[in-house]
């Protein structure tokens, strides 16, 4: 598409198009120019609020993030057809789903749908359908199988991993025609042998079914590819943390971070996931040797670490201008931070359910415990001086928890923690699409922020 | 119609709470459990004394708040926030957490109850899909460690004997119950719906050879006293949906102030404590494949709609105790329940053409809109029959 670009866009056109091409997981190359291109295009298109967001227009290759962020439906649908299975699942099994030679669309175009495409209508479509109490994004998967935008030969959901399980199998059971598979994961299964086999034994199964809509069984070395390309990934956010939780100064502003860390959500393509990550990379360490902050980061600024799930979007410009910067957030590091990689040598079922089941610090079969002495070490590894704690409207996962891992944190580090809940997001955002904040919400971070600046002294 | 036996009740509960306090000192364990799922007949085989743990004071549930996120169903909230009162009975008297996990908030609840009482947890993870061989399998190893995590408890071995009476002593209270609520469903019954739950609820506390005794009474009361002379009624009604916690009453009260009969019920807090839960096999095997076939709640995953097993129960109860409509309760939150109202009352619009009325509340809610609601679905059954 033609336009005439704004300076800031020109500056960030001339260093993006010096970057390296973008690799999908199908071998198809994207120049950084196409992607920049398709990115300026959705903003005017369709997700017409992603400029509403702060953005670092100096920072070339997480441009390559909100291509793929944007791109994600585009995408899959062009895998389909190729004739990839697609599979609608809630970030559960992918080293399976790849594995099988399929492909995934998680919940998040969903969240994304309302988020940047302003598209408040579709959630209270999904609430209709299920509930006023339902979740932002889950009904949304069923509803877009349903209309066929997301293309899905499987939907996929492990029970006691959604917060609103019920809605999907109401919503699911309205419409027969679409195929839908549980896998039942054991609440508190860690250490338990029949639990791993349990789950192992529903894996051999899934991967079946798979295999008869791919129209090729996997074997275990497939498997273990699928397990590979995972790790793999997981390995270069971890890295990324590295880089950014080690700098007094972040050199990425709260929103880039989101946009990187995130982007696990998305591993609807792992490999193209991997390219931009250690593009990104390389990017942000060189910035890190010169010196270079984060877009909008004061210096030495106060560190917020996002517990749970995040803010809605203009609390991270929000918080810079109070001279912070939200960093994490955990729904993203459960996936790579301080987590040991799925076993890629040994039987590959049952290496993917225990890692579904025990070693995912939000598996089902982790206890809180457990999982809260994760939490203070990945906040420890952050060093920050307060933690943000979301809960979403909702959900009736982990929120619940809230209360336990801020008193926890508050005890073994001294630090404090602010339990807040998203709402549902027009009441975050505003339905008139112009993205201000909650006024209770900036009233509580500007006294959060008050205090840490005064803890600091 | 009053029944001499009933009025012990309230006594009968305040002596079982001294006696449980004294068995304590004497070194028996007192295990709380959520939900109708968990095999008491083992936690009795093993000398141990169960407490089905939860009521609906709207105290508690405030209480709650602070220790569990607002988002919760309002008996999760309840149940927390009694238990962490350092001066209620269950804190003081509760020495193992367990629970039938297959709703997910019941699973955070005992976490969240764990950590601020340091108490030992034992959840039981029941499969939430239908039950197959890999299902029967698992949970009946699960249940074995159930039952080894109590021995290591009381550092004693189960004994097949105890099982044994256990499992019959707990056959003859559910065959009473049985009894009881043909009896309740019958027109010119001389007992009421409410007045059966509020036993059923005695349940949950006494000790089980008191409680046969009691059931025999209230039968052989009943039994004396004959099928008497039908009152008016504008409708029979089932009553299904979220848990009905002891001192729930409003809503029954509405119902049955508005002049409608509850003759049955879907409830975990009631038919389902005892329907379907016989236990042919007195055995580990034996308990996890009842417990295991029994029908669950909304929270299990029944993904083909026409093999349900919560819906073919209803329809079930409604074909046998001739219901005229169903009052669906959706406590806040309760997703497992709320999100299926709409579900429910197309399926039996569609095979028995009875109504529904979903009725969504949180405790202390306004009994205004309540009885407004129930008056309405009342005329609403009375113009159908017409």
């Amino acid at each position: 598409m033609d336009m005439e670009l704004p300076p800031e866009l020109l500056e960030l056109r001339e260093a993006l198009i010096e970057t390296d091409d973008i690799t999908l997981m199908d071998g198809t190359k994207v120049s950084p120019e196409k992607a920049l291109q398709d990115c300026l295009s959705s903003f005017q298109t369709h997700y017409t609020h992603l400029p509403d967001w702060p953005a670092d227009f100096k920072l070339a290759n997480v441009w390559k993030h909100r291509y793929l962020l944007v791109t994600t439906l585009e995408r899959v649908k062009k895998l389909k057809e190729k004739g990839m299975p697609v599979v609608a699942s809630f970030m559960t099994f992918p080293e399976l789903i790849f594995g099988c030679g399929a492909s995934f669309v998680s919940v998040m175009p969903c969240i994304m749908e309302m988020l940047i495409a302003g598209n408040f209508a579709f959630q209270q479509e999904g609430h209709r359908f299920a509930s006023f109490e339902s979740c932002p994004g889950e009904p949304m998967i069923a509803l877009w199988v349903k209309d066929g935008t997301i293309p899905a030969d499987l939907v996929l959901y492990g029970t006691s991993f959604g917060g609103d399980i019920p809605c999907i199998e109401n919503l699911l059971r309205q419409w027969p025609e679409i195929p839908l598979h549980y896998v039942d994961v054991p609440y508190n299964g860690k250490g338990k042998p029949w639990a791993l086999d349990y789950v192992a034994g529903q894996l051999h199964k899934l991967a079946a079914r798979l295999g008869r809509i791919a129209g090729k069984q996997p074997s275990n070395e497939d498997l273990r590819r699928g397990i590979r390309m995972m790790n793999d990934l997981r390995r270069t956010y971890r890295e990324y943390v590295d880089i950014v939780s080690s700098a007094k100064t972040p050199p990425v502003a709260g929103m880039e971070n989101f946009l990187v860390s995130m982007s696990i959500w998305e591993s609807g393509d792992p490999v193209a996931l991997k390219c931009v990550n250690e593009q990104a990379i390389e990017e942000i360490r060189e910035r890190l040797d010169k010196g270079i902050p984060g877009a909008g980061v004061v210096e030495n600024p106060i560190k917020i670490y996002m517990c749970e799930k995040m803010p809605a979007p203009p609390t991270f410009s929000f918080v810079e201008r109070l001279g912070g910067i939200l960093l994490g957030p955990e729904v993203a590091d459960s996936f790579y931070l301080g987590v040991e990689d799925v076993d890629e040598k040994g039987d590959p079922y049952e290496a993917i359910a225990q890692w579904y089941l025990e070693k995912w610090p939000w598996a089902p079969g982790v206890p809180l415990e457990d999982r809260t002495s994760w939490i203070i070490d990945s906040i420890k590894k952050y060093n920050p001086d307060g933690v943000l704690f979301t809960g979403v409207w909702g959900c009736q996962l982990d929120p619940q928890f809230g209360r336990y891992v801020a008193d926890r944190i508050k005890k073994e580090l001294g630090i404090p923690c602010l339990l807040t809940v998203m709402e549902d997001i027009p009441i975050e955002v505003g339905v008139d699409g112009k993205f201000g904040m909650k006024g209770d919400l900036r009233t509580r971070i500007e006294g959060f922020m008050e205090m840490l600046k005064a803890r600091r002294g | 119609m009053k029944i001499k036996a009933l009025e012990k009740i309230d006594q009968l509960v305040e002596d079982r709470k001294e006696e449980i306090k004294k068995a304590r000192k004497e070194g028996t364990k007192v295990v709380g459990y959520l939900c109708c799922r968990v095999p008491v007949e083992l936690i009795y085989a093993h000398g141990m004394i169960p407490i089905r743990v939860g009521n609906a004071a709207p105290t508690h549930m405030a209480s709650g708040k602070e220790f569990i996120h607002q988002f919760t169903c309002p008996y999760i909230k309840s149940v927390v926030g009694e238990f962490l009162d350092e001066t209620s009975f269950y804190h003081e008297n509760i020495d193992i957490i367990t629970g039938s996990v297959i709703c997910l908030t019941v699973s955070r609840a005992l976490e969240v109850l764990k950590a601020y009482t340091g108490k030992p947890m034992f959840p039981i993870h029941l499969p939430q899909l239908p039950p197959g061989n890999e299902e029967t399998e698992y949970f009946t190893r699960e249940v074995k460690w159930f039952s080894q995590e109590l021995e290591k408890q009381t550092g004693k071995k189960l004994d097949e004997g105890k099982l044994f009476e256990s499992v019959e002593l707990s056959n003859n209270i559910k065959e009473d119950l049985t009894k009881l609520y043909e009896t309740q469903s019958k027109e010119g019954s001389p007992l009421t719906w409410p007045q059966l739950f509020r036993l059923i609820h005695a349940g949950f506390l006494l000790d089980p050879q008191h409680y046969q005794t009691l059931l025999r009474e209230v039968i052989e009361e009943i039994d004396t006293l004959g099928i008497q002379e039908p009152t008016d009624n504008r409708a029979r009604l089932m009553l299904s949906g979220s848990p009905v916690l002891p001192m729930d009453n409003l809503l029954i009260d509405t119902i049955e102030g508005a002049g409608g009969r509850i003759v049955t019920d879907t409830l975990c807090t009631g038919i389902r404590t005892f329907d379907g839960l016989s236990i042919e096999e007195p055995t580990i095997e034996g308990i996890a494949s009842t417990y295991l076939h029994s029908c669950p709640c909304s929270s299990a995953q029944d993904p083909d709609l026409e093999k349900d097993r919560r819906l073919d129960h209803m329809l079930k109860l409604i074909k046998e105790n001739q219901v005229d409509g169903v009052v669906y309760y959706c406590l806040r939150f309760c997703d497992p329940f709320a999100f299926k109202d709409d579900e429910t009352k197309a399926v039996l619009a569609k095979k028995t053409g009875t109504p529904l009325l979903p009725i969504h509340w949180e405790y202390g809610d306004s009994y205004g809109s309540l009885w407004t609601r129930v008056e309405g679905f009342m005329e609403a059954m009375e113009t159908k029959k017409r």
